[in-house]
């Protein structure tokens, strides 16, 4: 199964970090309305009184697996369902990382045990991370929360020059054979070095004990952590 | 013992809180979440470290049992701070005790790592 690129597969009525609908996307451009920003829309909802911090019931939405199993018996199974239950589209350069974060984490809160959720919350927070460093200023960088049981779920595409596609799915290979040596050889790595820590996969392969998967299709990466829920 | 470690000055940040304790208790609780949190932790902890030698303290102790998430950068940060104290001289060296808690798996998998890479200047402690 090919799967369709994430902006094409959006299910409808699909909330988007600016608050449009994926529909919108088919239609003709809508006027840009002055309003509230995303982060303020999610503080806002988390903070009134008396309105439950619990994210609106969705339907389920049927969508594609990953098409690549790495990991033999304990890999998600090719050609299984995965129920997406969040999914937001940003952008490189955005500031709605830490908002977004936000949202994904109380939402795995609500939803899962406390070690299942702190696993989703890392790697929400790193996958998106990476998403929106590396991304064109001008491609969605999208983020989704899925279960297939009994797997839960974070998928992050983005757009990616193929080298740096080659080095993630390199990475990937290394921590999927040995995601503590790796995760050390990480940490070992990055002291005193400037720029980004460059730990986030590491972090999600041997703290969330999560495995990985990377894979490339018409340009945009697509990186899967998941775990038993 | 002349009192530096009292007077350094605390970060500034929104999401995170730190106390520090004389004669040798930091705490600190929140998350990290600054896509560049050197900026301000690592002037911090710089002036932690100097301090500490400066009044001769030979152990201090981080409570981060309320750190709830970190990123990677502030991984790093401490990763860097364990790299200051194996260059400082014996003689004024320190113990660098965090203590953590069980409950955080990013506690257990982070300093589990970080005792690998300086185990002889790093203790850590369970809450």
């Amino acid at each position: 199964m090919v799967p369709k690129s994430p902006r094409s597969s959006a299910p409808p009525g699909t909330r988007t970090a600016g608050g449009r609908t994926t529909q919108s996307s088919a239609g003709p451009p809508q006027p840009s309305v002055p309003g509230p920003t995303f982060g303020q829309r999610v503080r806002a909802a988390f903070k009134t009184p008396g309105k439950s911090s619990r994210p609106p019931h969705r339907e389920p939405v049927r969508r594609p697996v990953p098409t690549r199993a790495p990991h033999g018996e304990q890999a998600i199974a090719l050609g299984g369902q995965v129920n997406v239950l969040v999914r937001i589209s940003t952008r490189a350069g955005d500031e709605s990382l830490t908002y977004v974060h936000e949202f994904v984490s109380h939402y795995a809160t609500e939803r899962y045990r406390a070690a299942v959720a702190e696993s989703i919350r890392l790697a929400a927070f790193e996958l998106l991370e990476n998403g929106i460093a590396y991304a064109s200023i001008s491609s969605p960088v999208v983020i989704e929360l899925g279960e297939q049981d009994p797997w839960v779920l974070v998928r992050v595409s983005n757009d990616a020059i193929e080298a740096r596609a080659s080095r993630l799915t390199a990475l990937v290979e290394k921590l999927t054979a040995d995601p503590q040596a790796t995760y050390l050889e990480q940490v070992r790595r990055s002291v005193g070095t400037p720029g980004r820590a460059l730990l986030g996969l590491a972090r999600v392969a041997h703290e969330g004990g999560m495995k990985l998967d990377a894979k490339t299709t018409d340009g945009r990466v697509v990186v899967t952590a998941y775990r038993r829920s | 013992m002349n009192g530096k470690l009292a007077g350094v000055p605390l970060p500034k940040l929104e999401t995170i809180h730190v106390r520090v304790d004389p004669p040798n208790q930091v705490r600190m609780s929140g998350t990290i979440t600054l896509r560049d949190p050197a900026k301000d932790l690592a002037v911090f902890y710089r002036a932690l470290h100097d301090a500490t030698i400066q009044d001769g303290i030979k152990e201090l102790c981080v409570d981060v049992t309320a750190l709830t998430f970190v990123n990677s950068s502030a991984i790093r940060l401490f990763a860097d701070w364990t790299t200051w104290l194996k260059n400082t001289p014996p003689a004024q060296r320190y113990t660098l005790k965090f203590r953590t808690s069980p409950k955080l798996t990013w506690q257990k998998a982070c300093f589990s790592a970080l005792l690998v890479i300086a185990k002889d200047v790093l203790a850590v402690e369970d809450a």
